[in-house]
């Protein structure tokens, strides 16, 4: 690594390159909703559904975020979501717990599981593709006989379950205990240190002492607590859920991928958490913006807002990958070099 | 010693083969492909015809597929293993499917759905394809204009939102049962879509492209807000609570009736600007709709459990080689009838009335009688609504109870 990559940049540079991205999702959408005249924020229901938002996909991609950037790619984050808030859903309704309840079991469950699929990774030494694979398969399964084949877990007439998650305060409280958490288990204890010396370089870490099983059970565990925590939200926004088998909920885990690929932008001017956090928000902006032009426009339809998501994740991966050379365009540098 | 140990292990082995052609005791197959195996509708059917099969001698094993390929390996894998006929509930390639099957001198039946005529051309006089058994286009338009109708004049609503499902992709059902809906809001004298008004013109429409609240024009009806898709995410919920809360309190379904109310319901126990809503949804008969009748889900049209039957007759028919066809012998394509629940009560009696523990609508007896029956009278049960549905039952057991038979082969 050279040292012009590891100097850090300007307080200003600095500043700007942490709120570009959610400050360029805001602008955009902003003026997208203007065109099509409406506005992005239409009210408190929207704010509420933006925070709600943020909250869930801060916390699934905290869950995924662990593991991927260690090279553990885990396809189970789904399934640990359904199981945690499923199992969370029916005890803390059946017994009249409350949605705190719900969300206290969900993240329990969560990390159970979590901890199960560590285990299992740790003893077996088989790829982490697989054992996500084989977790999926097996969560799915638990939940399809909890919920006598798949039957639909709700709430009935109690709306308490909904209000929670679009109560702004509670939110706020989830989301910030969540970053305060990862922060100070990720930057300033032992495991963190852990966790970031194997993610640059195992072989060494590993010779130097460090343990990297127990740090994979770990790292399975605490996601297991941010996915169970973030499946209790999604049930609780939808009011309840269908269970659905086969692998079907590997795809509820991608709809973190665009805040992380955003962080990984934000990443270089901030902490990695703080920077996940920053990205979800840019991304929530999106989100928001894609219902109120949908329901402004009718040819801006689900499937529109989806291809158009995508082509923002792939555009922002060639960006990522030519970030260099594209600086060099776009500052004139080669061109300077070679007059000079 | 080392003798009675070998004949002990020999017949160790032994045992399980012996268990296999004793165990086996039913003499027909049924092999089922499904893509759908999780939703309530899908294992309402699961479990008829496996209750069904067991009361009248037959087996049935489902297989999840995915794609026409996968259909046509898993018709191989049944004809291998002696399955004398298939259900396809799965239409990936409806011609591959069937000529796989019919390669392997397998009967097929399409139970859920209705081929194109260009289909139908192509599989009519095919001797093992037995027909097909599904609400025709008719049908499902007139499922959207009944509830349309239902919630203008029985519930005095006039502010809509329209949920399309599939209708964007070019789902022909979804289209007609919107279409429906739109056709009875433009027989009112102000109203029309995009400058027409009826049927055909706007099935053609809506065919790909859903609905454009911009282009419906009325003095009398608003249709605030329309959404399609089936990923319920945020930008879905930002969009249906800004349609609630612009006045569109009546969200008609074509599809997924149960989540758009959940969602719903919340919304409106969570946003001081919606008061009050009510939903309704063409999709199936089953408990979780039951259930969204308490959060403000009020007509619900869909298939029930013993829809099954009418395929399983043209099946059990040409197995017992009284294969019901049309008047040319080609393979008939039958309609097949909604029940409609405008309330909770009627909604659990048709549950009550077509279930495994309480017995179902169209039993064992029903179906051994009209798989010996004519197309007629296929026909004729096929169409039946829910009263007359339990009047063909009740017919069926007082024949029996008369003669002093009872159910089963």
């Amino acid at each position: 690594m050279t040292a012009a990559r590891t100097r850090r940049p300007f307080p200003i540079r600095r500043c700007v390159g942490v709120v570009i991205i959610p400050l360029l999702c805001w602008a955009v959408m902003a003026l997208a909703c203007r065109l099509a005249g409406i506005r992005l924020f239409s009210g408190l229901s929207t704010w509420q559904l933006w925070l709600r938002g943020l909250t869930y996909v801060l916390l699934l991609s905290f869950g995924v975020s662990i593991n991927m950037h260690t090279g553990r790619f885990d396809f189970s984050a789904g399934a640990v979501m359904l199981f945690g808030g499923v199992v969370g859903a029916m005890l803390a309704y059946g017994r009249g717990w409350g949605p705190w309840a719900m969300l206290v079991i969900s993240l329990v469950v969560g990390a159970a599981a979590g901890c199960v699929t560590g285990v299992l990774y740790v003893l077996l030494r088989l790829p982490p593709m697989i054992i996500g694979l084989g977790m999926t398969l097996l969560l799915e399964g638990v939940v399809a006989i909890l919920t006598d084949g798949c039957k639909p877990v709700g709430f009935g007439t109690n709306a308490d379950y909904y209000r929670f998650s679009v109560n702004m305060p509670a939110m706020l409280v989830i989301g910030g205990l969540a970053l305060l958490v990862m922060t100070v288990l990720f930057h300033y204890t032992r495991f963190g240190y852990d966790y970031r010396a194997l993610q640059t370089g195992q072989r060494i870490a590993v010779n130097a002492g460090v343990d990297e099983r127990t740090n994979a059970v770990i790292c399975y565990t605490v996601a297991g607590a941010m996915l169970g925590a973030a499946g209790a939200l999604s049930i609780c926004g939808t009011n309840g859920v269908t269970p659905t088998i086969n692998f079907s909920t590997i795809a509820s885990m991608f709809a973190c991928f665009l805040p992380l690929f955003f962080s990984g932008f934000i990443g270089k001017y901030v902490n990695k958490q703080a920077a996940i956090l920053l990205g979800c928000v840019g991304y929530e902006f999106i989100q928001i913006g894609f219902g109120q032009l949908s329901f402004s426009i009718a040819s801006f339809t689900a499937d529109v807002y989806k291809v158009i998501e995508a082509v923002i994740l792939v555009a922002f991966l060639i960006y990522l990958n030519n970030e260099g050379f594209i600086q060099d365009i776009v500052t004139f540098r080669r061109f300077r070099k070679r007059t000079t | 010693m080392k003798r009675i140990f070998i004949l002990l292990l020999a017949a160790a082995l032994c045992l399980p083969l012996l268990s296999c052609s004793t165990g086996d005791r039913t003499t027909v197959r049924i092999g089922v492909l499904r893509e759908d195996d999780t939703s309530g509708e899908a294992k309402a059917w699961e479990r008829y015809l496996k209750t069904v099969g067991e009361e009248l001698g037959f087996s049935v094993d489902f297989t999840t597929t995915d794609s026409s390929s996968a259909e046509v390996s898993a018709i191989n894998t049944y004809a291998s293993k002696g399955y004398q006929a298939i259900l396809l509930f799965s239409d990936d390639d409806l011609i591959a499917s069937v000529t796989a099957a019919a390669a392997k001198k397998m009967y097929v039946t399409y139970p859920t759905g209705q081929p194109t005529d260009e289909q139908y051309a192509r599989l009519k006089d095919n001797p093992y394809y037995l027909g097909s058994v599904a609400p025709s286009p008719d049908t499902e338009f007139r499922a959207g204009y009944d509830m349309a109708k239902f919630f203008v004049e029985g519930k005095q609503q006039r502010n809509f939102t329209l949920f399309g499902g599939a209708a964007l992709y070019g789902s022909d059902m979804h289209v007609r049962r919107l279409a429906g809906m739109l056709a009875y809001l433009c027989e009112d004298p102000t109203t029309d879509y995009d400058g027409v008004k009826d049927r055909e013109s706007l099935v053609v429409k809506l065919s790909g492209r859903g609905v454009d609240p911009a282009k419906f024009h009325s003095g009398t009806y608003r249709v605030v807000g329309y959404m399609d898709g089936f990923s319920f995410d945020d930008a879905f919920t930002t969009k249906l609570t800004a349609s609630l809360e612009g006045g569109g309190t009546c969200i008609l379904t074509v599809g997924a009736g149960d989540v758009v109310t959940k969602i719903a319901y919340g919304i409106e126990k969570s946003n001081a600007r919606v008061e009050s809503f009510l939903s309704g949804g063409v999709d199936a008969i089953t408990a979780d709709y039951a259930d969204c009748f308490d959060l403000g889900y009020a007509y619900d049209c869909g298939k029930y459990a013993s829809a099954m039957a009418p395929g399983l007759i043209l099946t059990l028919a040409a197995l017992r080689d009284h294969r019901i066809t049309n008047a040319d012998g080609s393979a008939p394509r039958i309609d097949m009838s909604y029940w409609v629940a405008d309330n909770k009560q009627l909604l659990e009696s048709m549950l009550y009335y077509d279930n495994p523990d309480s017995g179902y609508c169209y039993d064992g007896a029903v179906i051994d009688r009209y798989a010996g029956g004519t197309l007629a009278e296929l026909v004729t049960l096929c169409g039946a609504d829910y009263t007359e549905a339990r009047s063909i039952r009740d017919a069926v057991h007082e024949d029996a109870d008369a003669s002093g038979e009872g159910s089963g082969t």
